[in-house]
């Protein structure tokens, strides 16, 4: 795959690496940050698929595990399956956890086709509600509660 | 991080990269029509401040915005109910700057 359009976030939290392993490849806590998605359960390995399944069991995101190497490495393959059929081609995401005494650096690399299509677009939004969701339910063990500008311009 | 924005050309280099992520030293001191050194002070001011992270690839350093810890402050500061007076103002100042 050539991804020549990179977007690079990293974000420090008070946690281990092993809290932060499960709660990136646990169902139940990524519903609790990731746009309400729940990733498919059971364990993972590469080839496993990786969807984001809302509350009505349609797929946000799907793809599939390139690299894992817990708790340290996760890479996949992202698929914008919120397009339909007319999506993105796939990107790539790769997550790496750093351990730094009490809290560790997580690091989150996406890697598109091209810097023009609505994945990169979408994404380079979402990353930084995610991650700070993230954060927040690492730390306080309560999910970040955050309405997007448009719905809270309309309460 | 407040310090961070509060200077123009720092605000200035992180429009730039919010047009177009991952770039170098070279290209952004001279989008900005300034020397290297002054970019890379500046740079080095939002790397401390976690808004710019930078990746090596080969020989270059890419330099790439990191909007994480302003969604931090949006979090803490703005959250959702000031969230519709924001943009109302936001609106406003679009609207009277474009006048």
């Amino acid at each position: 795959m050539n991804l020549p359009f990179r977007q690079v976030y990293e974000v420090y939290i008070r946690t281990t690496p092993e809290k932060l392993w499960q709660a990136l490849t646990d169902g139940a806590l990524t519903k609790q940050y990731f746009f309400g998605g729940t990733l498919n359960g059971g364990p993972l390995a590469a080839g496993s698929p990786m969807t984001y399944l809302d509350g009505e069991g349609n797929a946000l995101t799907g793809g599939e595990v390139l690299e894992i190497e817990a708790p340290r490495r996760l890479v996949q393959t992202w698929r914008a399956t919120w397009q339909g059929d007319e999506r993105d081609p796939d990107s790539r995401v790769t997550y790496e956890i750093t351990p730094l005494g009490a809290s560790c650096k997580l690091s989150v690399t996406h890697e598109h086709v091209s810097a023009e299509g609505e994945t990169a677009k979408g994404t380079a939004g979402g990353w930084p509600i995610v991650l700070s969701g993230l954060k927040t339910l690492l730390e306080t063990g309560t999910p970040l509660e955050i309405a997007m500008p448009e719905e809270a311009a309309t309460t | 991080m407040f310090k961070a924005l509060a200077d123009p050309t720092r605000r200035h280099l992180l429009d730039s990269l919010f047009r177009r992520d991952g770039q170098t030293l070279g290209e952004l001191s001279a989008e900005l029509d300034m020397t290297r050194f002054g970019a890379m002070k500046h740079l080095r001011v939002l790397e401390d401040a976690g808004l710019v992270v930078t990746r090596r690839r080969g020989r270059e350093k890419l330099h790439y915005l990191n909007a994480v810890p302003i969604q931090h402050i949006y979090d803490r500061w703005v959250g959702k109910y000031a969230a519709r007076w924001t943009r109302a103002l936001t609106g406003l100042k679009q609207t009277l700057e474009d006048e």
